[in-house]
C-alpha cells in the first residue's frame, strides 16, 4: 500500500468513502429494522416520539424511492400512548391476528415449521461469523430481528475493514452479507414487509413494511448498494 | 444374492397411517404430503385397506421408459429412484400399471419409495415396517415373505395382490375377497420372471449397493437372533 | 413530510454524518450494539465441523394427551455440535414398555412436528379490549408471562371463591390449587372418561386406596384390560374410529387376534378396527346395547354359567338385601352379611363358609327388627328376569339367536372372558342409560371372574406415585367446596361424595357446566387450564362462549392462542409436552409393576411457564398457608413437589427421579399376575375387598341398586331421525392444534372422508344427496332450546354406515381460532348440535350426572 503514489491512495480513500457512506446507511437501516422487528420498548417510543426514527430513515432513502406514511405524525405523541399502541399492532400482526399477518421466523416461509434445516443453517452462520444468540433471546435464531441484527454486524465489520484495511475480513463481510441476503431474508422479509405493509394498523408498521419489502426487493439497491 | 420383499397383512391394518407419516419424516416430505403426495398411504375404503405405495416389480415398465435411469430396478428387489437424475418427463406415470409414481409439480420431480434402501445399508427395516403397530406391514428375505404369505392367505382364505399382478412384485398385499374390492388396481397378471441372480455378484455392485448388502445381512442375523432367543423364552 | 427529505439526495459524507450523529444513529457506527446476539469472537470466518446436525441422541418420553394408552417411547433429536441448536426428528420404539411393545401411532410422531408449529404460543398475551367476543379486536399487548402471573394473581384476590371456576383435569396441582382456594374444579375434558370413572369407583375400586397414584386420575382408570390372554371379548360400540391409532391398544388386540381370541363387535358403524380384529360383527340399534347385556345377564344367571367360586369369595353376590328398602344389610361394623346354608342364618360376609347366592326371601330378625331378605345374586335375578332375548332383540334389532349364543359363549371362556370399555364407546357418557350399561358391563365381567384375573381385567398394583398432599400434609383441612357448584355436581350426591370425600380429581360435569355458566350468575372468572382443546371440544359452545362474553376474567394457559382467546383476559404460553419431564405408571397394561420417564426434548422457545410453576405462584400468593410445610406463607418453606422422587424412594428403585432417568427412566417387576390379589386390597370391604354388583348409593338417590332398561333421553321425531353417531379420525384428538393444525393430517383427514358426514346409501336416497354435496344438520328444538347452530358439512355415502338412521360426525375438527394456519375454520363441530344439559332434567335420568354426548337426533337436509 505504502508503494502508491499519494493521489491514488486518496482517490482510494474517496472510493472507500462513498462505499462506506453506502454502507453505513445499511447499516443504521438494519438497525432501524432490528429496533423494528424487536418487540416495542420504550426507546422505540421515544425515538418516534422525539422524531429521531423518522429524521433517521429519511435521511437514509428518498422521497421517491419510498412512501414512510405518516411515520412523522408519532413527533410529540404521548409516548405511553404511543407505545401501546405499537404493541397492540405488533402483538396482533405476529402472535394473534386472524389469519395471522405475518411470522417471525424464516424457517416459517420456507419449510413450513419452525426449527427447520434453515433455521440450523442461519445458526451455523452466526458462529461462523464469530457469534452468539444470547440465551435471554429464547426464541428461534431465525428470528427476523436477529437476522436482521447479523445484517448489521457485518455491515458494521465491513466498514471496519475497509477501514483497517483488512482485505480478507471485507471479502468475507461482503460475500456474507450478500449470501444471507439472497438466500435468507430475500424471500422471508419482503413477505413479512409486504403482510405488515398491506395490514398493520399503524402508520409505523405500514412504513417498516414498506421500507423492508422495497429494500430486499432491492427497489432500492442503488442508495444502498454499489 | 438374496432379494426382499415386503408382505402387508391388510387384515391386521387399522388404516392409521402411522406407516404413512413415518414415511415423511423419514424423508422430511411434509411439504409434499400436505400437497397430497405421498411414497405410502392407506385409504380406508368401504371393501377394505388400500395401501397406495410401490409394488416393486419384477420387471418394471418404469424402469424401461425412463429416458435417464432415474428409476432402476435392483438387485436385491426395490425400483430405486434417483431425484437427481430425474428430469420429471413423467414417463414412469404413464407407464407404472399400478398408478404410483407421482409427479411434484413443485420439484418437477417424481415421487416414489425406494424401500428405505438408506435404512437397510444402515441395517434398519424401512420406516413404514418398523413404526406398523400391528406388524401388518412385515419386510424380509423374499424367499421367507412369499412363503408366509402364501402360508396366511392358505389358512385365512386372503387373496395375494402382487403375487402375479404385472408378472410379479417384491410387494405382497393380503386382502380378504377381491384386492379390487378394497381399491387395488386390476393390473394384469402374468408368469412371475424371478431374475437369476447370486451372491457372487456383489463384486461387480457399486459402493452402495455393497453396503446395502453388509446392511441387509446384519438384519437377516439380528432377525435369526431375536427369533431364536424367542424361542428359547418359550 | 419532514423538511430535509428533498435535500438529503445533495447530502454530502460530511452532512450526513452530521445528521446521523445528532440523531444518535451514529451510535452504531462506533461500537456495535448488540440486543439478541453476542460476539464470542472477533469478527471473521471461523472453520466449523461439516455436517449440519448429527442424529446420536434418544431422548425417553411418554405420550401424554394424544390418547389414554401413554406410550413411552424415545424421541429422536438431531442435534448441531457447533450451535447447540437440535430439533426432533421422529420417534424410536421402547421394546420394554408393557403398554406400546415398541410401538407408536401417527399421532406421536404428529407430536414431534407440532414443537415447530408456527403457531404456538410463544409469549404471554394480555387484552386491552375489555369487551369480548368473536367479533371484538381484543387488541392483545404482549406482556412478560411472570407480569401477567402477577397481575392475574391480584385480579383473581377480587373474587369470592364460589364465583371462580377452574377448568381443568385433576392433577396434583391443579387440585391442591382449587382445594386451597376453595374454588370448583370442572373440565371440559375428563367427563369423557367419567361414566367409566365412577362406575369403576362404585364397583372396584373404592378410592383412596394403596395404589391411588396422582397420575390414575387424570385418564381415570385403575383397571386394564389382558386383551393379550384373553379368549372372548365383546365389544360394545368399543371400535371407534379413533381406537384405529392408539398404538399401546392395537399391539395388545393384535396379541389377542395372533392367539385366537374371539371379538364380538355390535356396533351401527363397521370400523377398520372391526375389520381387522373381530370375528362377528352385529349391527345395533343404537342406544340399545343395554337391553343386550341385561339379556346376557339373564341367560348367564338363569343358566348358571357364572363363576361360582369368584362369586362367592371376591363379590357382594351372596351379600344380603332388605327386599323393603332395596338397601344391603350391614354389621355394626359396616360389614355385608350372607345367608349361612349350613346354619340357616345370616353372618359377616368374610365368615360364612357357606352362603347362598340364590333363593329367599330369607327372615331374619336384627336388634329386634325383622327383614325380608335376599342374596344379591337372586336379587339381580328377578331384575333381569324380564329381559329375555325375545325382548332385547326386539329393542336392539339384533337376532335372538345371536345374543343367545354370545351369552353363552362369553361365560363359557370364563374367566378369560370380557367386556372391556374405555370412552366414547355405547358405555361412555353417550346416552342417558350408558350409565347403567357401564353397570351391566361391570357385572357381565364379574359373573365370568375376568376382574382382577390374567386374560381378563387387570388392576393396577404394586406402584404408587404420591399426592403433593402425601408429601406435605396441609396444617388445617382445605377449605369448604362452595356450596352450590356452578356444574351442579351437588345435585348429584352419587359422585359429589367421591369428588368431595374420596378422590378431589374424579371427572366434572361439563355436560352441565356451560348450562350453568350461562344460566346463573355464580361465575365471575374462569381459570382454563386448557389442554389445548379449545371450546369446541366442548359440548354446545355456543352456551359458553355467551357466558364468557360476561365473565369479569377469564384465563387461559395454552400451548396456542385458541378460540377461548377471544373470551381470554389473559393467555398464558404452555409448553409443548415434550419440553416437560414426565413420571408414569403403566395404567393401561398393568400386568406388572412399571415405572417410566421421560426427559424434556429441548427447552421451550419461548417465554412459557410449565403448569406446576404457575399453580405454585397463584397458590404461594393467594392461599400460602396450604403451600408452605408449615402454614407460616415462608417462601422457603413451600411445600415438597417431588412426587416422583418419593415413589422411586419408596419403592426402592433410585435415590431420585435424576438418577432413574440417567439409569434409562424405566423399570419393572415382570412377576406372574396374582389372581384375585388386588380386589382384596382395594375393593369394597377391604382388607378383604369385594367387588360389588349392587350399589346402595343409587338406591339412596332413588335410582335402581342395579341396572334395569331404561331408554335414550328422547325418541327419534320426524324429520329428526338421524341418530347421532360421534368418532375422531385415528390422527386427531379432540379439537387439538397439535393435530388439527398440522397440514399433513388435514390432508390424510380429507382423503380419508374424515372431514365429511357419513351415511348409508338408503339414508342418502331418502334425503336425497350424492357424495359430496354439502347438507345442513339441525337440531330438534324440543330438545336443544336455546341456541341452536346448524352445522354444514360435505356428506359422503358409505356402506361402513350399517343403519339408515345414524349419521357419523368426527370429533375435533372444525375450530373457531383463525389465527390457526390450518385449523383455523377447516370442518364442522359436531358440538354445536350436542345441548348442553338442564341438571333437573339429567337427574331424572343419570345419578351420575354425565354428558350424554350421542343422544341426539338431527335432520339433514340438502344445503
Amino acid at each position: 500500500m505504502k508503494y502508491l503514489p499519494q493521489p491514488i491512495l486518496k482517490l482510494r480513500q474517496i472510493m472507500n468513502e462513498f462505499e462506506i457512506e453506502k454502507i453505513e446507511k445499511r447499516l443504521i437501516l438494519y438497525n432501524a429494522l432490528v429496533q423494528a422487528f424487536n418487540y416495542p420498548d420504550s426507546d422505540l417510543a421515544h425515538s418516534l416520539s422525539s422524531g429521531e426514527f423518522g429524521k433517521i430513515l429519511h435521511t437514509i432513502t428518498t422521497n421517491r424511492e419510498i412512501d414512510l406514511y405518516g411515520i412523522d405524525y408519532y413527533q410529540g405523541k404521548d409516548e405511553k400512548e404511543l407505545l401501546l399502541e405499537l404493541e397492540k399492532d405488533y402483538t396482533w400482526m405476529f402472535f394473534a391476528s386472524k389469519p395471522r399477518i405475518a411470522y417471525l421466523f424464516g424457517s416459517v416461509y420456507t419449510e413450513g415449521k419452525l426449527y427447520q434445516d434453515s433455521t440450523f443453517k442461519i445458526a451455523r452462520l452466526y458462529n461462523e461469523a464469530g457469534l452468539n444468540v444470547k440465551e435471554s433471546f429464547g426464541l428461534p435464531p431465525d428470528h427476523i430481528a436477529v437476522e436482521l441484527e447479523f445484517m448489521a454486524y457485518i455491515a458494521f465489520n465491513l466498514i471496519s475493514s475497509l477501514k483497517n484495511e483488512d482485505l480478507k475480513n471485507v471479502a468475507y463481510a461482503k460475500e456474507l452479507e450478500k449470501h444471507v441476503f439472497d438466500n435468507f431474508l430475500s424471500e422471508f422479509a419482503i413477505k413479512v414487509g409486504e403482510a405488515i405493509k398491506n395490514n398493520a394498523k399503524t402508520d409505523f408498521y405500514r412504513s417498516i413494511g414498506n421500507i423492508t419489502a422495497s429494500f430486499f426487493s432491492k427497489r432500492l439497491h442503488s442508495s444502498f448498494f454499489d | 444374492m438374496k432379494t426382499y420383499a415386503i408382505l402387508i397383512d391388510t387384515s391386521y391394518c387399522t388404516g392409521c397411517n402411522t406407516c404413512s407419516y413415518r414415511c415423511i419424516q423419514e424423508f422430511r416430505s411434509h411439504t409434499q404430503a400436505t400437497n397430497g403426495l405421498f411414497r405410502t398411504f392407506v385409504a380406508i375404503n368401504d371393501g377394505g385397506l388400500y395401501h397406495k405405495r410401490c409394488m416393486h416389480c419384477f420387471d418394471p415398465e418404469c424402469v424401461k421408459v425412463c429416458p435417464v435411469n432415474a428409476l432402476s430396478k435392483s438387485e436385491y428387489g426395490p425400483v430405486l429412484y434417483d431425484q437427481e437424475k430425474c428430469i420429471g418427463c413423467q414417463s414412469c406415470v404413464k407407464a407404472c400399471p399400478f398408478s404410483i409414481p407421482q409427479y411434484d409439480e413443485k420439484t418437477q420431480k417424481i415421487l416414489k419409495c425406494s424401500l428405505c434402501a438408506h435404512r437397510i445399508a444402515e441395517n434398519k427395516e424401512p420406516a413404514c415396517a418398523e413404526a406398523c403397530p400391528t406388524g401388518a406391514i412385515q419386510f424380509g428375505e423374499s424367499k421367507a415373505i412369499l412363503g408366509k404369505a402364501k402360508e396366511i392367505a392358505k389358512k385365512r382364505k386372503m387373496t395375494i395382490y402382487g403375487l402375479s399382478e404385472a408378472s410379479g412384485t417384491h410387494t405382497y398385499i393380503l386382502t380378504i375377497g377381491s384386492p379390487k374390492k378394497a381399491g387395488y388396481i386390476d393390473v394384469k397378471k402374468g408368469v412371475p420372471k424371478i431374475k437369476k441372480s447370486s451372491i457372487e455378484s456383489i463384486g461387480a455392485m457399486p459402493i452402495v449397493a455393497g453396503a446395502i448388502i453388509g446392511g441387509l445381512k446384519k438384519l437377516e442375523e439380528r432377525k435369526r437372533k431375536i427369533a431364536e432367543e424367542n424361542k428359547n423364552k418359550d | 413530510m419532514a423538511d430535509g427529505i428533498s435535500k438529503n439526495k445533495d447530502l454530502t459524507r460530511r452532512d450526513f454524518l452530521k445528521f446521523v450523529a445528532t440523531t444518535g444513529a451514529i451510535a452504531s457506527l462506533s461500537s456495535f450494539p448488540f440486543k439478541n446476539l453476542e460476539a464470542q469472537a472477533p469478527f471473521g470466518k471461523h472453520p466449523q465441523e461439516k455436517p449440519i446436525y448429527q442424529i446420536k441422541k434418544k431422548i425417553p418420553q411418554v405420550c401424554a394427551r394424544a390418547c389414554e394408552a401413554d406410550c413411552a417411547y424415545y424421541v429422536i433429536v438431531a442435534h448441531d455440535p457447533v450451535t447447540n441448536l437440535e430439533r426432533a426428528i421422529t420417534l424410536e420404539g421402547r421394546p420394554e414398555d408393557p403398554v406400546s411393545n415398541g410401538k407408536f401411532c401417527i399421532k406421536g410422531l404428529a407430536f414431534v412436528d407440532s414443537i415447530y408449529d408456527p403457531d404456538r404460543l410463544m409469549v404471554a398475551l394480555k387484552r386491552t379490549n375489555p369487551k369480548k367476543g368473536t367479533d371484538n379486536d381484543p387488541g392483545w399487548v404482549t406482556i412478560k408471562t411472570e407480569d401477567a402471573v402477577n397481575e392475574i394473581i391480584q385480579s383473581l384476590k377480587k373474587f369470592k371463591p364460589e364465583e371462580i371456576l377452574m377448568c381443568s383435569p385433576g392433577d396434583p396441582y391443579t387440585n391442591k390449587l382449587a382445594r386451597s382456594l376453595g374454588v370448583t374444579r370442572s373440565d371440559q375434558r375428563t367427563e369423557c372418561f367419567g361414566t367409566h370413572y365412577y362406575i369403576n369407583c362404585l364397583t372396584l375400586t373404592n378410592p383412596p386406596n394403596k395404589y391411588y397414584s396422582s397420575t390414575y386420575t387424570p385418564s381415570h382408570h385403575v383397571a386394564g384390560y389382558d386383551y393379550d390372554n384373553a379368549k372372548y371379548q365383546i365389544w360394545f360400540g368399543f371400535d371407534s374410529l379413533s381406537k384405529c391409532g392408539k398404538a399401546g391398544m392395537l399391539v395388545h388386540w393384535k396379541n389377542a387376534k395372533k392367539n385366537g381370541c374371539k371379538v364380538v363387535v355390535f356396533n351401527p358403524l363397521r370400523t377398520p378396527l372391526a375389520d381387522a380384529f373381530a370375528t362377528e360383527i352385529y349391527s345395533i340399534k343404537p342406544g340399545t346395547d343395554l337391553a343386550v347385556a341385561l339379556a346376557m345377564m339373564n341367560i348367564i344367571i338363569k343358566d348358571k354359567l357364572y363363576n361360582v367360586k369368584f362369586l362367592k369369595d371376591y363379590t357382594d353376590a351372596p351379600a344380603l338385601v332388605d327386599m323393603k328398602t332395596k338397601l344391603t344389610i350391614k354389621t355394626k361394623e359396616g360389614a355385608l352379611m350372607a345367608w349361612c346354608e349350613t346354619h340357616k342364618k345370616a353372618e359377616p360376609i368374610d365368615v360364612c363358609h357357606k352362603p347362598v347366592m340364590e333363593g329367599g326371601p330369607y327372615k331374619l330378625t336384627i336388634d329386634n327388627k325383622e327383614y325380608e331378605v335376599k342374596p344379591i345374586l337372586q336379587y339381580i335375578k328377578d331384575t333381569v328376569k324380564a329381559y329375555t332375548p325375545e325382548w332385547a332383540s326386539k329393542i336392539s334389532e339384533v337376532k335372538e339367536s345371536v345374543i343367545i349364543k354370545v351369552a353363552k359363549e362369553f361365560a363359557n371362556a370364563k374367566p378369560y372372558a370380557f367386556i372391556p370399555t374405555y370412552k366414547r364407546d355405547a358405555a361412555g357418557p353417550n346416552y342417558a342409560n350408558s350409565w347403567r350399561l357401564r353397570h351391566a358391563i361391570n357385572i357381565l365381567n364379574t359373573l365370568t371372574g375376568s376382574i382382577d384375573h390374567e386374560g381378563g381385567v387387570i388392576l393396577l398394583h404394586d406402584v404408587k406415585i404420591p399426592w403433593l398432599e402425601d408429601l406435605a400434609k396441609p396444617v388445617k383441612p382445605y377449605p369448604e367446596q362452595p356450596k352450590e357448584p356452578v356444574d351442579f355436581r351437588n345435585m348429584f350426591p352419587v359422585t359429589d361424595e367421591i369428588y368431595k370425600n374420596k378422590d378431589f380429581s374424579a371427572p366434572g360435569h361439563y355436560g352441565m357446566v356451560g348450562w350453568g355458566l350461562y344460566k346463573t350468575q355464580k361465575t365471575k372468572a374462569v381459570f382454563f387450564r386448557n389442554p389445548y382443546r379449545g371450546l369446541y371440544a366442548m359440548i354446545q359452545p355456543q352456551m359458553v362462549e355467551a357466558s364468557l362474553e360476561k365473565m369479569d376474567l377469564v384465563v387461559d394457559w395454552n400451548l396456542y392462542l385458541d378460540d377461548i382467546g377471544y373470551w381470554s383476559d389473559y393467555v398464558i404460553p404452555a409448553p409443548h409436552q415434550f419440553e416437560e419431564g414426565k413420571f408414569d405408571i403403566r395404567l393401561y397394561y398393568p400386568k406388572w409393576p412399571c415405572y417410566v420417564g421421560g426427559s424434556p426434548v429441548q427447552k421451550s422457545p419461548g417465554d412459557q411457564i410449565g403448569w406446576g410453576s404457575l399453580a405454585v405462584k397463584i397458590g404461594m400468593a393467594l392461599a400460602p398457608e396450604y403451600w408452605t410445610t408449615d402454614g407460616s406463607g415462608d417462601p422457603n418453606k413451600r411445600v415438597p413437589l417431588n412426587m416422583s422422587d418419593h415413589a422411586l424412594k419408596n419403592a426402592g428403585i433410585a435415590s431420585n427421579t435424576a438418577e432413574f432417568m440417567n439409569k434409562g427412566g424405566f423399570w419393572i417387576n415382570k412377576k406372574k399376575y396374582e389372581n384375585y390379589k388386588t380386589i382384596r386390597e382395594i375393593g369394597y370391604g377391604r382388607p378383604n375387598g369385594r367387588v360389588r354388583m349392587f350399589i346402595d348409593e343409587f338406591k339412596k338417590v332413588d335410582f335402581e341398586p342395579v341396572p334395569v332398561w331404561a331408554q335414550r333421553w328422547h325418541d327419534a321425531k320426524g324429520e329428526y331421525k338421524f341418530s347421532m353417531l360421534i368418532t375422531r379420525a385415528p390422527w386427531i384428538m379432540h379439537a387439538d392444534p397439535n393435530f388439527i393444525n398440522n397440514p399433513v393430517l388435514r390432508k390424510i383427514t380429507e382423503k380419508n372422508y374424515m372431514d365429511c358426514v357419513w351415511i348409508n346409501q338408503e339414508a342418502a336416497k331418502e334425503i336425497g344427496v350424492k357424495e359430496g354435496d354439502m347438507v345442513v344438520l339441525e337440531n330438534n328444538p324440543e330438545f336443544l332450546k336455546e341456541l341452536p347452530r346448524p352445522v354444514k358439512a360435505k356428506v359422503h355415502i358409505t356402506n361402513r354406515m350399517l343403519r339408515k338412521d345414524c349419521v357419523l360426525l368426527f370429533h375435533g375438527i372444525g375450530h373457531r381460532a383463525k389465527n390457526l394456519k390450518v385449523a383455523g375454520n377447516w370442518g364442522y363441530r359436531d358440538g354445536d348440535l350436542i345441548p348442553q344439559k338442564d341438571p333437573n332434567i339429567v337427574k331424572k335420568h343419570d345419578p351420575t350426572g354425565m354428558g350424554w354426548v350421542e343422544d341426539v337426533y338431527v335432520s339433514i337436509k340438502k344445503a
